[in-house]
């Protein structure tokens, strides 16, 4: 493996500052719901872009063969890409809650993906982006696929990523869990931004 | 964004952006509808402006939309809806008459809230014709599926070939050996297949090859899988079947093919088989060794004088 | 006589954030705890008159700490300082016996006016 992104303390002021955007994703979650959602430590590490594939694979080992995965662009002073990957479970629930039972539509399941999606990636990184003071802007996610092994929703391919983030995030609702992996890719350039301002945002207090 | 332009300019680039522009409020009110969406609907700005949108557009999914508008101005974040999941908002004509093949303008939207001057929350919606992109996507999505139903075929016979058997093959062994069940693999080669291709040339060996394979297919099951393996050499996966029904399926097979020659231009051309079965038991490890047996059984077929059916036994 | 205050975060970046952020004339005695386990075994040894107290932490959450004070009958004056910013969550807490809610991302002026609020210090 390369060697880290960020130092040490470095890595500890993302760990909280994502922690905050998570806070706001999660009252996201929560308005849109309706629900109280109980949340969980985000777990936070950095994998080299190369070995991402595996390294996830090996997250999600024993918890299901069927998991759905959506990707969304972002960019201007961050860029890369995210991927939140579900459950199967967790899906079925969430449809229930968004009152999408009663549509019956084709594609209704996907929609719902990309609208939670939407909003826990939104929410997440324009709560790190606003903390320290980046642009950050959002291209349409798209479903990857539904009921699919994992290694089929992460297809390795030409990356410009190098660096890959890690968050791991679980959130409880009062009718059941629902947890979502949420996996960010980042260009180098990115990461001397989010340096920066991780910096920035430390001499702050 | 800096506007170094003034009002009436950037009013006039809203217009005219060939993209579809409409705001409205959080009662769905239309406060804004640009020319795209004049062009697209045939409804003038002038006419809907200040009216509510389903009342003019009844054909809107009216309680998606009424949640979409309440979500994003709730939690001030973007939305976004692709034409994958939602073929179009506005049912509007798409410009390919021609090409096309379809019957709509395929639209990708975005939903942006802000606030009004007056402090009012508003929520822009943008469409975008990307019919062009679904179309190309579905050309590429049965080029992909004709592509790959393709390499799982046998160019000359059109039968399944032997990776595709081998994995329909690992699969059903998965199957038996997980929830119980009869599988049994049959191998069969032509007999003196090479004699038939010295005497009558390359292309009456195709012929035979062909025929062949015909008489085959139309003897086995929907769930069975026949393939060509190799040359002159095919493999069958016959479900739900063990050594007796096997046994009754090769020779039913070796007697059509042994009874029915082959005709090539003025040529009878005669052809016989060999038959090698094998049957699944709990003993059996992987779908290889299945493989394994049945070609050990043909080649003992083969060597007490061709022409016939020989069943896997453990000491061959 | 000084203040036992009590910091309860699992992030260290947090927690020395907080310290910085402390009136710089309060005169305080300072305990640090990582999760809501260490906060409770803190609280029993007297070391939290005053609690600065994180919401979602491993082992024990900040609620969990809430319902321990209440339960043992535990004396301390609760802040909670937290990223959970759902109403249900301020309301929660509220209702469990914190005094105040401090929104993350926080900083001196933010903690000096909530110690203010509810009146366990304020600066001159």
């Amino acid at each position: 493996m390369k060697t880290e992104a960020l130092n040490e303390e470095e890595n500890e002021i993302l760990q909280e500052v994502i922690n905050i955007g998570m806070g706001q994703a999660g009252a996201s979650l929560a308005k849109l719901l309706d629900v109280f959602v109980n949340l969980s430590v985000p777990r936070v590490s950095w994998v080299n872009g190369d070995d991402f594939v595996t390294q996830v694979a090996k997250l999600v080992e024993g918890q299901g063969d069927s998991w759905a995965g959506v990707r969304q662009a972002f960019y201007n002073q961050l860029e890369g890409e995210a991927f939140a990957i579900y459950g199967a479970n967790g899906c079925q629930q969430l449809a229930g809650l968004m009152g999408y039972e009663d549509e019956n539509e084709d594609g209704a399941e996907e929609e719902l993906l990309l609208d939670v999606t939407n909003i826990l990636v939104g929410a997440c990184l324009v709560g790190v982006a606003n903390q320290i003071s980046k642009k950050l802007d959002f291209a349409a996610p798209t479903v990857v696929g539904v009921g699919k092994p994992i290694h089929e929703l992460l297809y390795s391919r030409d990356r410009e990523w190098d660096q890959c983030l890690l968050i791991e995030v679980n959130f409880c609702l009062e009718e059941g869990d629902f947890s979502c992996h949420l996996v960010m890719l980042m260009s180098e350039a990115s990461i001397e931004q989010l340096r920066s301002g991780l910096v920035q945002f430390m001499e702050s207090y | 964004m800096t506007a170094a332009l003034g009002d009436s300019s950037l009013g006039y680039i809203i217009d005219r952006v060939d993209v579809g522009i409409l705001v409205v409020s959080d009662s769905l009110e239309v406060v804004l509808w640009n020319r795209f969406m004049e062009a697209n609907s045939k409804v003038s700005a002038e006419t809907i402006v200040g009216k509510n949108l389903l009342e003019s557009f009844p054909d809107l999914p009216g309680k998606w939309l009424e949640k979409k508008v309440k979500s994003v101005q709730l939690l001030n974040n973007f939305a976004f809806t692709s034409w994958q999941q939602r073929p179009y908002l506005f049912h509007f004509k798409h410009h390919r008459p021609i090409t096309g093949g379809v019957t709509h303008m395929y639209q990708n939207c975005t939903f942006i809230p802000f606030e009004g001057s007056d402090g009012e929350s508003l929520v822009c919606i943008t469409l975008f014709d990307v019919t062009d992109t679904a179309i190309s996507h579905r050309e590429v999505q049965q080029a992909h599926a004709d592509l790959e139903e393709l390499s799982h075929r046998d160019p000359l016979t059109g039968i399944y070939n032997r990776r595709f058997m081998e994995s329909e093959l690992d699969k059903e062994f998965q199957r038996v050996s997980r929830y119980g069940g009869k599988l049994s693999v049959l191998f069969l080669d032509l007999d003196f297949f090479k004699k038939v291709n010295d005497t009558y040339g390359h292309q009456a060996g195709d012929q035979v090859l062909i025929e062949v394979t015909q008489r085959i297919s139309d003897m086995v099951r929907a769930t069975d899988c026949l393939a060509r393996y190799g040359g002159e050499e095919f493999a069958i996966m016959l479900t739900e079947t063990d050594t007796s029904g096997g046994l009754i399926f090769a020779n039913r097979v070796r007697e059509v093919i042994e009874k029915t020659p082959v005709h090539y231009g003025e040529h009878v051309i005669p052809v016989t088989a060999s038959l090698g079965l094998s049957e699944y038991d709990e003993g059996v490890e992987s779908y290889d060794t299945l493989l394994d047996q049945s070609d050990k059984a043909l080649y003992v077929a083969k060597k007490q004088g061709r022409n016939r059916v020989v069943c896997y036994l453990p000491d061959m | 006589m000084s203040i036992a205050l009590l910091i309860v975060d699992d992030s260290g970046f947090s927690r020395k954030a907080m310290l910085k952020s402390l009136p710089e004339s309060w005169d305080v005695e300072i305990t640090q705890a990582t999760n809501g386990e260490e906060a409770l075994e803190a609280l029993r040894k007297g070391l939290g008159e005053v609690v600065l107290l994180d919401l979602t932490m491993p082992v024990l959450d900040g609620f969990g700490v809430l319902e321990g004070i209440r339960d043992e009958g535990l004396q301390a004056k609760v802040v909670v300082v937290s990223a959970d910013i759902q109403p249900k969550a301020k309301l929660r807490v509220i209702t469990l016996g914190a005094l105040a809610f401090l929104q993350k991302p926080f900083n001196k002026e933010s903690l000096a006016a909530v110690l203010a609020d509810c009146e366990i210090y304020r600066e001159d």
